[in-house]
């Protein structure tokens, strides 16, 4: 017993007397993250054999080399690793052996309430560097000293020097952290431009049917029979959403189909810019359709840019002028109930298709057809058939089957975390780190 | 409490905008359409309002022409050009007087005068470009986003519940299971290049279920969040029926029920009018 406690005593002592490590690899690096505005470095350095409980790193800065030097901050050895951060260090296995610390101001030591912010070097092209490249003696290149760092580690009264640096902050136009949103992109961009070539060459390829899309035709023709218009709703969102894209680009479709029939169709808007996108598009089928003069510029109109007194604007449309289908295509939010059901009370045909998922259940409940979510997306191609929409469309559908084949796959993967093997554990983390979003 | 007459206004205009609208229950009538035409208006009265003061006056005029005018007036302008100035700098700090002018919005400037060419026939093709430019900067903002959040978001939900399989109890290790199935069955559904034929219906069967059944909760859950609106503006009208309010409730119901019968019986009369509908 008596020498189980000597020896631990003297391994302590052994401890006890090792003297600090200083990290390596101190480096100042320009931050890269979203929305920077180049008003940040990143001071970076190595974990340390000596990090553990009561050791911490002291970063200090200064504006010029020779100081004055003040305190920025006090970092825990144990704590502020890279790889708590991956908006800023993005994914890399060996984040975890390095530190970070984070400066946006440097201490004022004249008035400490009011910390010196970091300024960046003009590097993003602004109207100031424009002229600077045309008339560069008028507009001399703005170039700020670089800002002065060192770290020290400290173990209660014992400080050693750790590294020292300078860096710059400079405004960034590529956001590293998204690498992987990217890349995610450019697979999923890549496929659909690949199918559209191979629909150009086979325009024939296979969609299956969509109920709710074949009867717009029906809606159409009970809407000539009647003599009454077609009202068609883009949906809340501006030009900015996709699911207005969409909803736009199927008015197209059905605009064609309107002047082909002679029968006539009513837009109200909730968006200027949507209502000016929506004039274009019709006016542009009607000429497809041979029918230029049937155009008329005032059945697509703007009503509103607000969301409960365009609905009850659209419900005093439906009914007095008691259109015979209604479409309601785009994203829609508490509305949707609002117009659907006064749409059904007027003994409209209804077809609704949206990527609201909180709306969907309400026009599933009220019109005669719904597209959702991905249908709204589907329906212009299934409408047009045109070889570049149905290539979009396989090549989203690869890229689903590809997803599917990503969640059975990271499923499986994701059951090793924690598994002794080194292998499958990394490629547990990197999926999950993909699958990270800032 | 005493009611302010700032008060008794807002209360009966409320009130009484509230029942004309309500009145829509009823049928299309001449109170709906005057509540309608009135809120309409208010909301683009409003709106052009807001346009003005809470985006081109800090997004334009503060950044851009405000500074362009003060070095304007620093050059010593005289006459009414000197006074319109001062009027016009007159009201902001040094800051914003001093800044330099930030040219680039007045890009934008541009392109929303290009949408104005709308008016003219010969020229209305300009305002094309900028909604290309919109419609090309929306796709592009947009689609990253929905990368993002739509679908790395959404793998990582049904992915990472799984990387506790190994501490997580059974029925944990069954709600994943489901999840997994039911996401699966549900994309399978939104195969458009599958036929719904042998397998692949009973499979994009089970999706559907699964999007029914999640619906149908969203469904429950909204009506429910509607239902409590409801009962809040009841609420209101229950509070403003008593004395303090001038009995605006009782009113505006007399008002609009008397009105409702009046319109009708004149429509009765008028027989024409009703073939419209």
């Amino acid at each position: 017993m008596r020498t189980a406690i000597l020896c631990l005593m003297l391994a302590a002592c052994a401890l006890a007397e090792q003297p600090l490590v200083p990290p390596t690899g101190f480096e100042v690096r320009d931050r890269v993250s979203s929305d920077d505005k180049g008003d940040g470095l990143l001071v970076v350095w190595k974990n340390s054999p000596s990090d553990g409980a009561g050791v911490e790193y002291v970063l200090e800065g200064a504006l010029k080399k020779e100081g004055p030097w003040a305190e920025i901050g006090r970092y825990d050895s144990q704590k502020w690793h890279q790889v708590d951060n991956p908006a800023l260090f993005g994914f890399s296995m060996d984040a975890k052996d390095w530190h970070y610390a984070e400066v946006v101001s440097i201490p004022n030591i004249e008035k400490p309430d009011q910390p010196i912010p970091l300024k960046n070097d003009l590097t993003f092209p602004t109207i100031y560097s424009l002229l600077g490249k045309l008339f560069p003696k008028k507009y001399p290149p703005v170039t700020l000293e670089p800002y002065h760092f060192r770290l020290k580690i400290v173990r209660g009264t014992e400080t050693v020097d750790a590294g020292s640096g300078n860096g710059r902050p400079e405004k960034n136009v590529w956001n590293t952290s998204r690498n992987h949103v990217a890349v995610t992109a450019l697979v999923i961009c890549g496929t659909i431009l690949v199918m559209i070539r191979v629909a150009r060459r086979n325009p024939n390829l296979f969609v299956r049917r969509i109920p709710g899309l074949d009867a717009v035709d029906e809606a159409i023709g009970r809407a000539t029979e009647m003599g009454k218009p077609v009202l068609y709703l883009n949906g809340l969102y501006g030009m900015d959403s996709i699911s207005t894209v969409a909803s736009t680009s199927i008015l197209g479709r059905l605009a064609r189909r309107i002047a082909a029939y002679d029968s006539q169709i009513m837009v109200p808007c909730y968006d200027p810019v949507v209502m000016s996108v929506c004039q274009e598009i019709v006016r542009e089928a009607y000429i497809d359709a041979g029918r230029p003069d049937a155009y008329k510029d005032e059945s697509i109109f703007f009503l509103t840019n607000d969301q409960f007194s365009y609905v009850a604007s659209v419900d005093g449309i439906m009914m007095r002028e008691r259109p015979a289908a209604n479409l309601y295509m785009g994203y829609y939010f508490a509305e949707s109930l609002l117009l659907a059901e006064t749409g059904a009370a007027t003994g409209a045909i209804q077809i609704a298709g949206t990527d609201s998922v909180t709306q969907v259940p309400f026009f599933i409940a009220t019109c005669d057809y719904t597209l959702i979510g991905e249908e709204l997306y589907a329906a212009s191609a299934y409408l047009s058939k045109e070889p570049l929409q149905l290539g979009s469309l396989k090549g989203q559908d690869l890229g689903k089957a590809a997803i599917m084949v990503v969640i059975l796959f990271g499923a499986i993967l994701a059951c090793f975390k924690g598994a002794e093997s080194e292998s499958l554990q990394y490629m547990a983390d990197y999926l999950s780190n993909w699958f990270t979003t800032f | 409490m005493q009611i302010t007459p700032a008060e008794l206004i807002g209360v009966w205009v409320g009130v009484g905008l509230t029942l004309l609208m309500y009145s829509f229950l009823y049928k299309d009538n001449p109170f709906f359409r005057f509540g309608e035409h009135l809120y309409l208006g208010v909301s683009v009265g409003y709106l052009v309002t807001i346009s003005i003061f809470r985006s081109l006056k800090p997004s334009l005029w503060i950044p851009t022409f405000l500074p362009l005018l003060a070095k304007w007036k620093a050059f010593g302008a005289t006459g009414w050009i000197g006074r319109y100035l001062d009027w016009a700098t007159t009201g902001y700090t040094p800051d914003q007087l001093g800044a330099p002018p930030n040219y680039w919005l007045l890009v934008g400037l541009a392109l929303g005068i290009l949408v104005y060419l709308r008016l003219s026939p010969k020229l209305s093709w300009v305002s094309r470009y900028t909604f290309a430019f919109m419609v090309g900067w929306g796709s592009g903002v947009a689609i990253p986003a929905i990368i993002e959040a739509s679908l790395l978001k959404q793998l990582g939900a049904t992915v990472e519940p799984f990387l506790g399989w190994g501490k997580a109890p059974t029925l944990a290790r069954v709600n994943m299971i489901v999840i997994l199935i039911g996401v699966s069955c549900t994309l399978i559904y939104f195969l458009f290049s599958l036929e719904h034929k042998g397998p692949v219906k009973v499979i994009s069967k089970i999706g559907i279920c699964f999007l029914m059944i999640s619906f149908g909760a969203s469904f429950g859950y909204t009506v429910m969040g509607r239902m409590a609106l409801l009962v809040g503006r009841l609420q209101d009208l229950i509070d403003n029926s008593g004395s303090r309010s001038w009995f605006a409730t009782y009113v505006w119901l007399a008002i609009a029920v008397g009105g409702l019968i009046a319109w009708e019986m004149r429509r009765k009369k008028t027989p024409t009018e009703g073939v419209q509908h």
